[in-house]
């Protein structure tokens, strides 16, 4: 399972001590969840999506996400 | 108080609090993977079992003492391993973590325990040891798998994840 937890974090400015602490979990979870050694539980799932108050598939995915410079390429393309 | 009391007083404090033994008692000590000691207790827990096997004779007490002193270090290994202890609140993460290292920690006491007392019966059968060196290799295997529980859920749970250095 992919996720965009830390690019969401940065965005946010969250550490991820205080991500831990919003979703009732270890700050070390959260480094594991992002390095990708974790599948999370459902529930941790949509506890972190909501968190950023955005549709969980925008964090997770089962499919690598597009990496930000091939999207910032394409959406400069279209313009 | 001069500050040269004060000084010394600070140092005391400093040095207890670095035996971790405060922090064990108030449950906040550091969890830290541990790599090496788990594998080191195993390999001369290992050793000595495997002299006592060779060994059944009047040098027993070496291999003995190899296990014994395997199994010293194998039972401090979950004070400080990666493994939140079953008495201590833990997340789902940490959950998993316990629950795959100790199914690793059980099955490997129950392989030890299935060769070692089958070794231990064949041996008999065939009268190659007598019935107290029988009685100083199971000891020996009790203590033996003792260990292998202390160290191996440890072992198991270090290995698994990547440790994350200072920077992360």
């Amino acid at each position: 399972m992919h996720n965009r937890i830390a690019v969401f974090r940065a965005e946010h400015g969250l550490s991820r001590r205080q991500l831990a602490e919003a979703v009732d979990v270890n700050p070390q979870t959260i480094g594991y969840l992002e390095r990708g050694d974790y599948k999370p539980s459902l529930e941790l799932a949509l506890k972190v999506a909501g968190v950023f108050n955005v549709p969980v598939e925008l964090i997770f995915s089962l499919t690598p996400f597009e990496a930000i410079a091939s999207s910032l390429r394409r959406i400069g393309v279209e313009q | 108080m001069s500050n040269r009391q004060h000084r010394f007083l600070t140092w005391l404090d400093r040095s207890v609090m670095w035996t971790g033994v405060p922090a064990m008692a108030a449950g906040t000590q550091r969890k830290r993977h541990l790599r090496w000691p788990p594998l080191l207790a195993l390999l001369v827990a290992s050793a000595g079992l495997l002299w006592c096997v060779l060994h059944p004779g009047r040098s027993y007490w070496i291999g003995y003492s190899l296990i014994m002193v395997g199994f010293f270090v194998a039972i401090l290994m979950p004070n400080w391993g990666p493994l939140r202890r079953f008495s201590e609140r833990a997340d789902e993460f940490e959950r998993q973590q316990r629950r795959d290292s100790f199914l690793v920690g059980f099955a490997t006491v129950a392989v030890a325990a299935f060769a070692g007392i089958w070794l231990t019966v064949g041996l008999l059968a065939m009268q190659v040891w007598s019935t107290l060196v029988a009685q100083q290799e199971l000891t020996a295997l009790a203590f033996y798998m003792m260990a292998l529980f202390g160290a191996v859920p440890t072992l198991h749970a270090s290995w698994r994840t990547r440790p994350f250095n200072d920077e992360e």
